[in-house]
C-alpha cells in the first residue's frame, strides 16, 4: 500500500457513516439543545444551525465537536441589549441542565451529571450586524476586543470549496494525536488552505509533508488572514503556537522518514478508538494492575496556589 | 548554551516512549514540553491519554516543573487536584526526595509522579477514589506530610523537628524534638540524621514558615517561653 492508499483509509476510519451510533447521539443532543433555546427564546427566534467542522466537512471521528450557532437578530432587546447580555442570558438559561464551560467565543456544554462526560457541542452566541442576517458579532470573552465580527459562510464555502478538505481532516487528526491545543482548528484549517493553494495538484501525502516542511522551515513567516474579516488580527494566535508547530512538524517530518506513515497517524489495524478512557472490565483490571506495579507511589495535594 | 544541550536531552529522552510529547523552547525562552502524555498498563499498552503542557523553570531541576492538563478532561477544581490557575498539583513538594530526587531526569519526573498523577486521574475518573491516596488540601496537607514522615500526630513535636532540621548544623546536646526530655545523642539522632538527608534546611524552613511556626522557640534550650507557645499550639 503506498502512503497515498494508506492516508485514504485512515480518512475512511476517521469518517462517520450516517447511521453511525456516536453520530445519531450527537444530532439527538443537538435537537434537543435546539428545542430548548427556541422554547426560552421563542419571541426573538434565533437562528440556530450546524457550524464548526459539522458543515465545513471536516470533522473527524477522533476529535469532534458539533458547533451550533445561536445567532439573535441585530434588533434584539428581548434577551439583552448588548451582546454580552445575550450571551450571559443563553449560558444561564443551559446552566439549569447542562454545565457550562466558558470559551473563547463559545459555550462548551457538558453533562451536569459528569463533568469530564463532554456531550462534544459549543454553542457559538452571536448577534447579527444587519437586517441582511449574514455578518454576524460574536461574544468574546478574552483578548483586547469584547466583539469579533465573522460571516459564518463565508467561513463554510472558504473550506468547503477549498479542493483540500482531505489534507484539512489528516491535519486535525495530527493536531490532536500531538495535542496541539494552542493551535485552533480554524487556525490549521486557514493555514492549510493557504499554504496548499497553488499546491493541490500535489498527492495527499505530499501536501502533507509539503505543510510540515513549511511549518519546519518557515514557523516566523506563517501568516492567515480571517476570510470573513480582514481586520480580525489572527497574529496573536497564531503567535501562540508557532514554535509547537515548528517542534511537531519537524518530528513528524522524521519519524515518516525513518519509520515511515504509519509511525505518525498509527496502524491501520489497531485504528484509535475516538474516546480512549477506561470503560469495560479488562481495561479496569488493566489499571488495577498498573496502580499495583507502581513502585514509588506519589499522593497528589492541593496548594491553592498559596506556597 | 547549557540550555541548548539540556533540551537535546530532553528531545532524545523522550523520543522512544513518549512519541507524542514534543520539547522546544517556547516564546518565553524556556523549556516546553507539549503534546499528548499517555498512561501505560503493565504491558505498556495506553490505557488513556491527556494533553499536558510542562513547562520546565528557568532554574529546573531545582524547581519543580509546571504541569498544565490542557485538554480539559480534568475539572479545574480542589478535589482534583488542579490549582486555580490549571496547574497540576502532582505532589507535595516537601516529599520531592521520595517523588523526584534533585538529581533525577526529565524523563523520570515523567515516568515516576507525573505518570502516577495521571493514572491517580483515570483511576479516581472509574473507581472514585486516589489509588495512592491523597493528602489534604493546603496547610492540612501539610501537617499531613510531616505527621506521616516523623511519625507523629503531635504538631508540636512536627514543629520542634522542623524547627532542628532547619539548621545547619545538628548539636547533640540539644534536647531532643520528640520530647522525651533526652539529649539528642542519647536519644533520637539517627531518626534525626535520616530526615536531614530527605528534608533540607530550606525545605524546613519554608515548611516552617507554611505551618506558622516561624515565631517557634528554638526547642534546644528548654525555656518557658516555648512551653506558652506550645500551650498555645
Amino acid at each position: 500500500m503506498n502512503p497515498d492508499e494508506y492516508l485514504k483509509k485512515i480518512l475512511e476510519q476517521q469518517t462517520f457513516s450516517d447511521d453511525d451510533p456516536e453520530l445519531k447521539e450527537l444530532r439527538d443532543r443537538r435537537s434537543e439543545l435546539d428545542k430548548k433555546l427556541r422554547t426560552i427564546f421563542w419571541k426573538s427566534s434565533p437562528s440556530i444551525k450546524w457550524a464548526g467542522s459539522m458543515a465545513k466537512g471536516t470533522m473527524i471521528r477522533e476529535s469532534y465537536d458539533g458547533d451550533m450557532t445561536c445567532y439573535f437578530s441585530c434588533n434584539e432587546v428581548e434577551t439583552g441589549r448588548t451582546l454580552a447580555e445575550i450571551h450571559s442570558a443563553v449560558k444561564e438559561s443551559l446552566e439549569d441542565d447542562y454545565l457550562i464551560e466558558v470559551k473563547a467565543s463559545a459555550l462548551r456544554v457538558r453533562d451536569k451529571a459528569d463533568w469530564t462526560n463532554d456531550l462534544h457541542i459549543d454553542v457559538v452566541v452571536g448577534r447579527y450586524v444587519d437586517g441582511s442576517k449574514s455578518d454576524v458579532f460574536l461574544h468574546r470573552t478574552t483578548g483586547e476586543k469584547e466583539r469579533l465580527k465573522t460571516n459564518l459562510q463565508t467561513h463554510i464555502d472558504h473550506i468547503r470549496n477549498s479542493g483540500v478538505t482531505d489534507a484539512i481532516r489528516l491535519m486535525k487528526l495530527w493536531k490532536s494525536r500531538n495535542g496541539i491545543e494552542s493551535a485552533k482548528a480554524f487556525v490549521l484549517e486557514l493555514l492549510v488552505v493557504k499554504l496548499l493553494e497553488k499546491q493541490s495538484s500535489l498527492s495527499l501525502s505530499a501536501q502533507l509533508k509539503y505543510i510540515w516542511s513549511k511549518f519546519r522551515d518557515n514557523s516566523d513567516k506563517l501568516a492567515i488572514e480571517d476570510p470573513a474579516n480582514s481586520n480580525n488580527d489572527l497574529k496573536g494566535i497564531l503567535d501562540g503556537c508557532r514554535l509547537f508547530l515548528k517542534s511537531v512538524a519537524s518530528s513528524t517530518l522524521s519519524q515518516i522518514e525513518n519509520e515511515g506513515w504509519e509511525a505518525v497517524f498509527g496502524s491501520l489495524e489497531t485504528a484509535r478508538q475516538s474516546d480512549n478512557r477506561v470503560e469495560n472490565e479488562s481495561r479496569v483490571a488493566a489499571l488495577e494492575a498498573a496502580v499495583t506495579s507502581v513502585k514509588v507511589p506519589t499522593k497528589p495535594w492541593m496548594s491553592g496556589g498559596r506556597f | 548554551m547549557i540550555r541548548g544541550k539540556a533540551l537535546e536531552r530532553i528531545q532524545a529522552d523522550i523520543y522512544e516512549k513518549y512519541p507524542n510529547l514534543h520539547a522546544f523552547t517556547n516564546e518565553e525562552g524556556l523549556i516546553e514540553v507539549a503534546g499528548v502524555f499517555p498512561v501505560y498498563g503493565i504491558d505498556r499498552e495506553v490505557l488513556d491519554c491527556y494533553t499536558v503542557s510542562i513547562t520546565l523553570p528557568e532554574n529546573f531541576p531545582k524547581k519543580l516543573p509546571i504541569v498544565y492538563e490542557v485538554g480539559g478532561r480534568i475539572p479545574r477544581k480542589p478535589d482534583y487536584h488542579i490549582n486555580p490557575d490549571g496547574s497540576a498539583c502532582v505532589f507535595l513538594p516537601d516529599d520531592r526526595w521520595r517523588c523526584f530526587p534533585i538529581d533525577a531526569s526529565f524523563i523520570d519526573y515523567l515516568n515516576g509522579p507525573l505518570h502516577n498523577f495521571f493514572l491517580s486521574q483515570t483511576y479516581y475518573a472509574v473507581k472514585k477514589q486516589w489509588p495512592f491516596g491523597e493528602w489534604k488540601h493546603g496547610v492540612g496537607g501539610l501537617y499531613e506530610y510531616y505527621q506521616w514522615l516523623i511519625r507523629t500526630d503531635d504538631k508540636v513535636t512536627v514543629a520542634r523537628f522542623l524547627h532542628l532540621l532547619r539548621k545547619n548544623n545538628l548539636k547533640k546536646h540539644y534536647d531532643c524534638p520528640c520530647g522525651s526530655g533526652k539529649v539528642v545523642k542519647k536519644c533520637c539522632v539517627e531518626i534525626i540524621k535520616d530526615l536531614r538527608s530527605k528534608i533540607t534546611p530550606e525545605v524546613a524552613a519554608k515548611a516552617m514558615n507554611n505551618l506558622g511556626f516561624d515565631n517557634f522557640p528554638p526547642p534546644y534550650k528548654r525555656s518557658r517561653l516555648r512551653d506558652n507557645y506550645c500551650r498555645k499550639i
